[in-house]
C-alpha cells in the first residue's frame, strides 16, 4: 500500500456526489482516476475492484477509524 | 450532528457538510458491554435535544435496522415531548437482495440476528431463504476485532442440523462505494464457513435448501386447486 488514502478519500468522496464525473468514470475508470491525479499502485487497487484491498488503502493514511466492532448497533436479547 | 459511519470517505463528507459533527465511534471500548455504550449513544443524543437544539444522528445503512440507538433515542424523545423522526435508508439487506439477485417474495425471508438464532433455538424454515446477521460477532456482546472460529463452528452445527452440510450458503458484505468495488460474496457449503475469511460485518445468506410443501385442502379453499 502505498499510503494515498487521503487522494483517494477525497476522489471516492467527489465521485459520490458529481454525476458528471460518475458518468466519466463507469465510461473510463483508469483515465478518470488518471485524470484524478492518483497514484499507479492505487489507481491499480480500485481498478480490481477489491473492497478489501480498496479499504485497506484507505485506512492505512487516514488510519483511526477502521472497520471494527464499533460499527455494530445492535446485540442479541439474552 | 452526531454520527457513526464505517468508512472515511462518508466521515470525511458528513463533516464537510458540517463542521461540528462528532463521531459517536468513541463509546466503544475494549471490555465494555455494548449496550453500555448504546445507552451512552442515546443520552448523547437527547442531551442536546433536552437542551433546546436540534439534533441530527445519522448511522450507516438504514438508521433503524439492526441499530438500537436510533430506535431507543426516537423512543425516549418522543416520551419527552420532542418530536422525532427516522428517515429510511438502504440496509444490509436491501444491498444483498439487489447484489444477489435474491428476491424475498420468491421463496419467503427469514431474518435474525445471529446469535439470537442459536440462544433461542430459531427452527429455520429451509423452503424460505434464511438471512443471518452479525455472524463475525456471534456471542460477542462487547468489543472484537475478529471473528471467532469456534463461534461460527457452533452455527454451522446449529444449521447443519437442517441443512446439508454441503449446502451452499452465501458470505456477503455490501460495498460502500459501489461504483468502484465489487461487494464481498463468498459462496461456499456450509461446512466450510467457520474456515473462510468471515468479515467482521458479515452476513450470511442461506439460499432455501427444498421447494415448499402445498397445502391442497387450503388451496382448495381458496379456489386455487
Amino acid at each position: 500500500m502505498n499510503g494515498n488514502g487521503g487522494e483517494l478519500a477525497s476522489f471516492l468522496e467527489k465521485l459520490g456526489q458529481d454525476r458528471e464525473l460518475q458518468q466519466a468514470y463507469i465510461d473510463d475508470p483508469e483515465g478518470t482516476l488518471r485524470q484524478a491525479g492518483l497514484p499507479d499502485d492505487t489507481i491499480e487497487t480500485i481498478l480490481s475492484r477489491d473492497l478489501e484491498k480498496i479499504k485497506a488503502v484507505l485506512d492505512h493514511d487516514l488510519g483511526g477509524i477502521h472497520y471494527v466492532m464499533f460499527m455494530v448497533l445492535t446485540q442479541p436479547k439474552l | 450532528m452526531l454520527y457513526l459511519v464505517p468508512d472515511p470517505v462518508t466521515r470525511s463528507w458528513i463533516e464537510r457538510c458540517n463542521p461540528r459533527s462528532r463521531s459517536l465511534h468513541g463509546l466503544y471500548a475494549p471490555g465494555k458491554r455494548r449496550s453500555d455504550t448504546y445507552a451512552e449513544m442515546v443520552s448523547e443524543l437527547l442531551e442536546p435535544v433536552r437542551a433546546g437544539r436540534e439534533v441530527c444522528a445519522a448511522f450507516y445503512g438504514h438508521p433503524g435496522v439492526f441499530a438500537r440507538p436510533g430506535h431507543e433515542a426516537i423512543r425516549l424523545a418522543r416520551d419527552e415531548g420532542f418530536p422525532a423522526r427516522m428517515l429510511p435508508a438502504v440496509s444490509a439487506l436491501d444491498c444483498l437482495v439487489a447484489d444477489l439477485g435474491l428476491d424475498p417474495g420468491e421463496a419467503g425471508l427469514q431474518s435474525y440476528e445471529a446469535s439470537d438464532f442459536l440462544i433461542h433455538r430459531r427452527r429455520p424454515d429451509t423452503a424460505a431463504m434464511l438471512v443471518l446477521w452479525q455472524i463475525g460477532v456471534i456471542g460477542e456482546l462487547g468489543y472484537a476485532t475478529e471473528p471467532s472460529r469456534a463461534s461460527l463452528a457452533v452455527l454451522v452445527e446449529r444449521l447443519e442440523r437442517s441443512y446439508p452440510s454441503d449446502h451452499e450458503a452465501i458470505v456477503y458484505e455490501a460495498s460502500p462505494y459501489p461504483l468502484v468495488a465489487d461487494p464481498l460474496v463468498l459462496r461456499l457449503p456450509l461446512e466450510a464457513i467457520p474456515d473462510a475469511a468471515v468479515p467482521l460485518l458479515a452476513t450470511l445468506v442461506v439460499p432455501p435448501a427444498r421447494r415448499p410443501r402445498r397445502d391442497r385442502a387450503t388451496m382448495a379453499r381458496l379456489g386455487l386447486s
